[in-house]
């Protein structure tokens, strides 16, 4: 092990070493080469890429509009367009070898038997570090109805991890009633890590047409809009599995490097970035600087130190 | 002269050095940012955010407007390292970026879009239809046509005189119309030397009246030997129609198509339209797309 450096900000999460705990949010930031082609982008900064959600089959994505702007937030219904697995695996993740960070996929399905698929074509390109299991998206049919069982994400994730080698990281929908025991039956289907946070339904009304916005009539809220949603529901997983149990990657409404260090002191270990790229292609770096400038001004040394280390009133 | 191929992407500070209303509610912005000035092709566009970056440049308020707008180049000087844009207070962020002030400084993704040059149109004969603020887009693409030696015609239509965006003055049809030989055009395209219609719902004293596409119409029954396309850029029911006639005439057809907005860069699926081949990027793919491949829904 090599010594911690002054304002480290490197952290390991799940056997991956990351150069910051700042994780790009799946359908963000694409696959991995679109936000980059902005002249300077920092890889460096970037922890990590979690690639667009990925089905088995190619999906066409819902009808236009698919974005609307809400305060301080985006409703988002995609509706997971993507050219299927195969196509992915092939021309996409070639791309992504030699850059420095690291990349996770992430998987979406409407079966257990489908995830499983996709986990096994993934598992197979050493592009890909781990996989995100996405079992908590709102836009697609299906893709919900995991999330919300602790039973059914128990199975979804023992059969991934019988498949893949590699780690295995379960993002939790938000929206279930008790995201605790959901989290729970992930470890004990022996997941790597959690993501917690994840867009929360919502639909906006234009008032003159009497029609939704969106052409999928509801879509998935994120941005600051949500983060003390993710402050809240990152510390009750905390406290729930416990410090010493898996990492949790916290997600939802991290703009800026006081939020970055607000979802970690209740517990993340990283940062997911999300609906903030779409302000600043370079958000990333931005954070990345703004946590070593922390560091220095609390004189600590590691940023995982302050994990968790929020004192409650 | 725009001299850059590269196909270099900025996500940078751009400060604004004039605001300008042109016409009723609508505004020239010019800002000052040579990297994207330097970059920037004819239809390709800008991300702007609505709200300037605070004193210490952080995006303060702005956090409340997320998504930058997109506008497209009404005319780009690299020797200046500026470029303005012409934008219509249509909602919150446009009215918020009215409030832009000389000094400002403006988080801005660009240039965007892939571009259309001279080089790439084989007519002779260039129709340019812009309406209302499809137009400004159309500015910056008529000098490189007019430099590669095509005759340029400019349709423009607006709902009334108030809303024109543009400086108008009297000019002489070189390719006259019947019964037209001599209206009001947009001075701008004038002096570069294309003829320049205007077409206003609310009739005027000097202007045609009606709908872009009669005056279209019109220019469509005479003989183009060089070959003909027409490039639209406007209102997506507009748009629809001159497909249709383009189409009905076997014209070739481009049209500039609009959509809302995240990343600009190709990552969020966001801003798609309906191509016969699925679902297409505006911000990668277009906004420029043949208006034979649009599927219109
Ligand atoms: C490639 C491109 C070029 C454009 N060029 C110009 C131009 O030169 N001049 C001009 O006046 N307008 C142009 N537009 C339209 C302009 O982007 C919208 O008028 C503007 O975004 C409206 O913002 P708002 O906050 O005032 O409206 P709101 O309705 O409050 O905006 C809400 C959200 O919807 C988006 N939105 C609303 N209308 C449109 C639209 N028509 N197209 C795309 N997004 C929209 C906004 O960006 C914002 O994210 C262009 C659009 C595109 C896609
Ligand atoms: C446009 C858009 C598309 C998204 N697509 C996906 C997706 O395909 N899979 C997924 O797991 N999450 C998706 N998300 C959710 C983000 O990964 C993230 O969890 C959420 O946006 C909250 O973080 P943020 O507030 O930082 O954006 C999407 C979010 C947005 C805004
Ligand atoms: S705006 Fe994100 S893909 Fe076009």
């Amino acid at each position: 092990m090599t010594e911690n450096k002054k304002n480290d900000i490197a952290v390991t999460i799940a056997g991956i070493e990351m150069n910051t705990p700042l994780v790009m949010a799946s359908g963000t930031f694409g696959y991995g080469f679109e936000v980059p082609r902005v002249a300077d982008f920092r890889f460096e900064d970037v922890g990590a890429v979690v690639l667009k959600s990925v089905t088995l089959k190619p999906r066409t994505g819902n009808k236009p509009h698919r974005i609307a702007e809400t305060p301080a937030g985006v409703l988002n219904s995609i509706g997971m367009q993507n050219p299927g697995v195969e196509y992915v695996a092939k021309y996409y993740f070639p791309m992504l070898k030699n850059l420095p960070t690291k990349f996770i996929a992430n998987i979406a399905g409407e079966s257990t038997d489908e995830y499983v698929e996709v986990a096994r074509i993934i598992a197979e390109s050493d592009a890909i570090e781990a996989i995100e299991l996405n079992i908590s998206c709102p836009n697609v049919k299906g893709g919900c109805a995991i999330g919300v069982n602790p039973q059914d994400a128990f199975a979804l994730v023992s059969a991934v991890k019988a498949v893949c080698g590699k780690p295995v990281i379960v993002k939790l929908t938000p929206g279930v009633t008790d995201i605790k025991s959901i989290a729970e039956s992930c470890i004990a289907a022996k997941a790597d890590a959690l993501s917690v946070g994840n867009t929360y339904t919502g639909m906006v009304i234009d008032t003159h047409t009497r029609r939704p916005v969106l052409g999928n009539n509801y879509g998935g809220l994120s941005g600051p809009a949500i983060r003390p949603l993710t402050v809240c529901n990152v510390h009750k997983v905390r406290q729930a599995i416990g410090d010493s149990a898996i990492p949790i990657i916290a997600f939802g409404g991290v703009s800026n490097a006081s939020d970055a260090v607000e979802v970690m002191l209740a517990g993340a270990s990283a940062v997911g970035v999300g609906t903030a790229v779409f302000t600043n292609a370079h958000i990333c770096s931005e954070i990345a600087d703004g946590l070593r400038a922390y560091l220095q001004s609390q004189n600590e040394t590691n940023i995982a130190d302050i994990v968790g280390t929020v004192k409650l009133n | 002269m725009k001299k850059s191929n590269s196909n270099a992407i900025f996500d940078t500070i751009a400060t604004v050095i004039a605001q300008k209303p042109s016409g009723t509610n609508a505004y020239t912005l010019t800002f000052e940012c040579p990297e994207i000035a330097e970059a920037a092709q004819p239809i390709q566009f800008v991300n702007i955010a609505p709200v300037p970056l605070t004193a210490e440049g952080s995006p303060g308020p702005a956090l409340d407007m997320l998504l930058r707008r997109p506008l497209g180049f009404s005319q780009v000087r690299p020797e200046q390292g500026r470029f303005d844009v012409i934008y219509q207070v249509v909602g919150r962020g446009t009215q918020a970026m009215a409030d832009f002030k000389p000094g400002d400084r403006v988080r801005i993704l660009g240039p965007l879009g892939m571009p259309l040059t001279a080089d790439m149109i084989k007519a002779q004969t260039v129709i340019l239809v812009g309406g209302g603020l499809g137009l400004p887009p159309l500015y910056d693409l008529a000098p490189e046509l007019i430099k590669a030696g095509k005759e340029v015609i400019v349709i423009a239509g607006a709902r009334a005189e108030n809303l024109l965006i543009m400086d108008t003055q009297q000019c002489k049809l070189k390719r006259p119309l019947p019964d037209i030989g001599e209206t009001t055009g947009f001075k701008p395209f004038v002096e570069l030397g294309a003829d320049c219609v205007i077409t206003l719902d609310t009739p005027a004293e000097g202007f045609l009246s009606g709908l872009v596409t009669e005056p279209l119409n019109k220019y469509l029954e005479q003989d183009f030997d060089g070959g003909l396309e027409i490039i639209a850029c406007g209102p997506p029911i507009m748009m629809k129609v001159i497909a249709q006639i383009a189409r009905d005439r076997g014209v070739k057809c481009r049209l500039i198509m609009e959509a809302r907005m995240g990343c600009g860069l190709g990552a969020c699926q966001a801003c798609v339209c309906k191509t016969t081949d699925g679902y297409k990027r505006v911000c990668t793919e277009g906004p420029v797309f043949d208006a034979e491949d649009i599927v219109w829904e």
